[in-house]
């Protein structure tokens, strides 16, 4: 999908395991790791705000489009 | 999300496990029934072979008085005429072939319905496999009918060749079921909804 999900290098500058934002956040980390690797299909707007406030990102730093892919 | 067991599904796996066995002990012997009548010709026992036929009303002629009808004809009767084949007539072993072809066709059946059933009581039936299963169901159906019609036709050209009766007429009909036809479309737009059902299944398992 052109559409990359830039988690990893959000929780990487933000020193937040994956295991401590699915807490926060209140998803599984199953669920999260999909998002994660890319082979989540949607992303819910709920999902989207609730990583974005825990993150202190935008939804912009979260998503990428790549003409290429 | 966990799966919920359904006891109907694990009941219909259970009939059809049964019926799958019956149906596959039944092929077994068939054609072992087949192998030993190529080594010594099979005696005793009797034909069942279905006709078709029509009544001649100057032999057996058809009325009803109380309407006022005179002259109604019997046409295209069905039935089956019963022999003892005679011996050195080459008749068992297609006939078995047909049967075996036929059981086969059937273990093929209930061996997708049994997959299907088993993925529905496991609680997770939306799985692309079941709407290839389903579509192949459809396809077995139809295919049945047809082989159905051509053993049919088949049966009653050969009665119409070789029997003959005093007053009937044998005529040769494939009996094709339109119906059945439908009904194998019908399944068959049912695995293609199907199909789109475990689309939306997986984009939904996916949405996070």
């Amino acid at each position: 999908m052109a559409i990359r999900v830039k988690l990893d290098h959000l929780l990487l500058d933000r020193r937040i395991t994956l295991t401590e934002l699915a807490d926060r956040i209140g998803i599984t980390i199953a669920n999260l790791s999909v998002l994660k690797t890319n082979k989540a299909k949607a992303v819910r707007f709920s999902t989207l705000e609730a990583v974005c406030r825990e993150l202190n990102c935008q939804p912009g730093d979260l998503l990428e489009w790549n003409r290429d892919e | 999300m966990t799966p919920i067991k359904n006891p109907i599904p694990s009941l219909l796996v259970v009939l059809l496990n049964v019926a799958w066995w019956l149906v596959a002990l039944s092929m077994a012997l068939t054609m072992c029934i087949g192998a030993l009548s190529a080594f010594s010709p099979i005696r005793g026992g009797y034909f069942d072979i279905p006709i078709s036929f029509s009544v001649d009303p100057r032999t057996l002629p058809v009325r009803a008085p109380s309407l006022g009808i005179e002259g109604a004809q019997i046409e295209h009767a069905r039935g089956t005429v019963r022999f003892s084949p005679p011996e050195g007539a080459s008749l068992v072993v297609p006939a078995l072939l047909g049967l075996v072809v036929m059981l086969a066709l059937a273990l093929f059946v209930v061996g997708q319905l049994r997959a299907v059933f088993r993925t529905l009581r496991d609680g997770r039936p939306f799985v692309p496999a079941n709407a290839t299963r389903i579509r192949w169901i459809a396809f077995a159906v139809m295919a049945g009918e047809l082989g159905r019609a051509v053993v049919m036709f088949s049966s009653n050209s050969y009665v119409m060749t070789h029997f003959s009766a005093n007053g009937l007429r044998f005529d040769a009909r494939p009996d094709f079921n339109v119906f059945t036809i439908i009904y194998g479309l019908i399944i068959l737009a049912i695995a293609e909804v199907f199909r789109t059902g475990t689309r939306l299944d997986e984009d939904q398992s996916l949405t996070i």
